[in-house]
């Protein structure tokens, strides 16, 4: 098989890996190699889905011995399989980062022969690219569940960032659609994984030391596939954060590769709101420091599909508001409804020059669109701005929401005589309550 | 000094020329309505500002005392070539001089935001270049055209070389008439007006042809959203960035089904 044909099948099955960043680490370039890394991370194109390309993301081989129900990789699927040579990858790497097409090699793969023999190929691999080219580049490898913890060890000090995928946010999921797989086989190499990464830090060490996985850890999870609520998948999320120090949790809407009849049948769509509303509330707890039970609670499961969950909370929270711009402190002032972090510290660095009112706010980049709502300058509110409940959420609801929760009903249809269809202004009225 | 003298400033057009516009009007003690070209009509009755080197030197030291950050910003004000950044230039280094190193954390002054924005212009400018620059090889020698808004070169060099330390290669600004060539531990930049450059060869077709079938397999068809990627990569990168020289919103079937030639492969470069 030729390489264009291996590069197509080894990247397409790699494909629904949401991870895709190459943030973490600062790396300065080395005489003598290629490469270095930003702290930032950097993209360097972006696919017809809208997703970022920064990483070369393929698979070592799609040859798998498991029967994962959701993969398209499972043992049972009939695709063609092929496998790359080490060589062969590291050359591919090597050649698109000199063009400046990739920062990178994202390297994942399924079970061939055995987990440990599986690692040794991806090991492999990491060794050519870090010794024989001398790359400095950026490299994200999968760790096997199931390889020997050396091995492991080995990948985590060739490689920035190393995965596991949870997949499925619980045990039951997983004994339904993962046979192979259980809770503690996922969960043992991303606390060993953590560990290391926690003594790489405490271990007083000579510099040019290798550092164990200096970009951290980061997981997956697929939403959609089975019954878990959001408030369910959130705690999790928040979880693994805690005890673990993940870097980030990855969300990935179900699109459905298979046909069985545990899983959504074949033509439902990717459930591509639930899954923006995870990351919105992924980086309320991560950047704005919202806790999961602030956002959901037992009784309020999943997400509203029509207001973002930072302003749902304002909304049931509007006793706390509004709050002086002037003297809030910065954690409130993340709170608000349209200030993110960048406007947040720009508030906070322009106003120890003076004080602020609207006009000034605005000549700062801050986005009053949401925020005026919530917010006083020099103890007024904004002029024209009466923050009666209704009026809050309609200016709250973006029209890029209203599309995205679209009802099937309001899809376009051929006139019709009889029986008038809601539109959208009658859901907007019956939510703010005016009639 | 006079609040309002019915004044214009002329100068070269040169980063060192604009400097001399402060350092005149200090020395003068005025303040200019506003700053042209050379040969630019004005209404007002127009000071011609030599361009003396000794003069710029020491408006540029003066900035260098106060902050690097502001120095970095007189620097971006230039590079953003807009047709007003004379003005903006000598405005802002009116606030620095007035208020120090704070100056760049005065976001609500209007003269230092307009700074900021064209500042930041450079920056994103520059971060674009970095994410959608293509090489392409031609002899072992690295090059690649790109058509930014602003003068970006001076803000990629060192990401570039620091990147690739023993490669050669050279990056063609377009638009500004600029080349950055580096050859291993040297680095300049100078004008260059035009590029001519012969066809690829076979063996940097087949490369481009790789990435280009990696580019289309790695995309969901289920999840297509050309909207979103046009935002995070505006439709004026497409033809610098050779996986969408043709608009390929398909996925398979589209992709150039182009068989490994024989005699090619990464071994025998």
């Amino acid at each position: 098989m030729d390489l264009m044909q291996k590069l197509e099948i080894l990247s397409d099955a790699a494909k629904y890996d949401a991870a895709c960043t190459s943030s973490g680490v600062d790396r300065g370039g080395q005489k003598g190699g290629i490469g270095n890394c930003v702290k930032a991370g950097l993209c360097h194109s972006f696919a017809a889905d809208g997703r970022c390309i920064s990483l070369l993301k393929v698979l070592m081989t799609n040859r798998c011995i498991y029967n994962c129900k959701y993969c398209v990789n499972r043992v049972t699927n009939d695709t063609p399989r092929t496998a790359f040579t080490p060589r062969e990858l590291a050359d591919l790497t090597i050649q698109f980062y000199r063009r400046n097409y990739i920062e990178g090699l994202f390297l994942s793969s399924g079970i061939q022969r055995s987990p440990n023999y599986t690692c040794e190929q991806m090991l492999e691999t990491l060794e050519l690219l870090r010794g024989e080219y001398r790359f400095g580049g950026y490299i994200h490898v999968k760790a096997i569940p199931g390889a020997d913890q050396e091995l492991i060890e080995r990948l985590g000090l060739l490689a920035d960032r190393m995965s596991v995928n949870i997949e499925l946010p619980s045990q039951k999921s997983l004994t339904l659609l993962a046979p192979n797989k259980t809770k503690e086989s996922i969960l043992k190499p991303m606390d060993f994984i953590s560990r290391g990464i926690q003594q790489g830090r405490e271990l007083v060490k000579y510099t040019g030391a290798p550092r164990f996985v200096p970009a951290g850890q980061s997981t997956q999870m697929i939403i959609g596939a089975t019954p878990d609520t959001d408030y369910q998948i959130l705690r999790l999320t928040q979880g693994l954060y805690r005890k673990y120090g993940l870097k980030r949790v990855f969300f990935s809407a179900y699109m459905p590769v298979q046909e069985d009849s545990l899983l959504p049948s074949l033509d439902t769509k990717p459930p591509l709101l639930r899954e923006h509303r995870l990351y919105q509330a992924d980086w309320l707890l991560r950047f704005y420091g919202f806790e999961a039970g602030e956002l959901l609670d037992e009784t309020h499961q999943s997400f509203h599909p029509l207001v973002d969950p930072k302003a749902n909370w304002a909304i049931n929270h509007m006793e706390q508001f509004p709050i002086e711009v002037n003297t809030a402190p910065y954690e409130l002032l993340l709170r608000v409804p349209g200030i993110g972090v960048k406007s947040a510290k720009r508030i906070l660095a322009a106003r120890r020059s003076g004080q602020l009112d609207f006009a000034a706010l605005k000549r700062l980049g801050v986005v009053l669109k949401r925020a005026r709502f919530f917010l006083l300058c020099q103890g007024k509110l904004m002029e024209g701005v009466k923050a009666t409940p209704e009026g809050v959420l309609r200016g709250l609801i973006s029209q890029k929401d209203l599309e995205l929760a679209r009802l099937p009903q309001d899809a376009p249809e051929q006139l019709s005589l009889f029986e008038r269809q809601p539109n959208q202004e009658d859901t907007m009225q019956c939510l703010t309550g005016q009639i | 000094m006079l609040d309002r003298t019915n004044l214009a400033y002329a100068c070269d057009g040169s980063f060192w020329g604009m400097l001399c516009c402060v350092f005149d009007s200090y020395t003068r003690r005025e303040i200019p309505q506003e700053i042209l070209e050379w040969g630019e009509p004005s209404f007002y009755p127009v000071h011609q500002v030599e361009t003396v080197e000794e003069h710029a030197q020491r408006v540029w030291r003066s900035l260098n005392k106060i902050s690097g950050q502001i120095r970095r910003w007189a620097e971006d004000i230039y590079f953003s070539c807009v047709p007003q950044r004379a003005m903006v230039l000598y405005r802002f280094i009116r606030k620095a001089y007035q208020y120090g190193a704070k100056v760049t954390s005065m976001l609500g002054d209007e003269d230092v935001m307009a700074a900021y924005r064209l500042s930041r212009s450079v920056g994103n400018e520059t971060h674009f270049m970095e994410e959608f620059l293509r090489f392409s090889e031609y002899n072992g020698i690295l090059v690649a055209v790109i058509h930014p808004k602003t003068i970006v070169l001076p803000r990629i060099a060192h990401h570039f070389s620091d990147r690739f330390p023993e490669e050669t290669f050279l990056i063609h600004d377009q638009p500004h008439e600029m080349a950055l060539f580096y050859h291993p531990y040297q680095m300049e930049i100078y004008h260059l007006s035009e590029l001519e450059l012969p066809p690829v060869t076979s063996q940097e077709a087949w490369i481009q042809s790789l990435w280009k079938g990696y580019y289309t397999a790695t995309g969901i068809q289920g999840r297509l959203n050309p909207k979103c990627r046009m935002t995070h990569m505006p439709k004026r990168f497409w033809k610098q960035v050779l996986e969408l020289e043709q608009p390929c919103l398909k996925g398979k079937g589209e992709t150039p089904s182009l068989k490994t030639p024989a005699h090619l492969s990464f071994t025998d470069e």
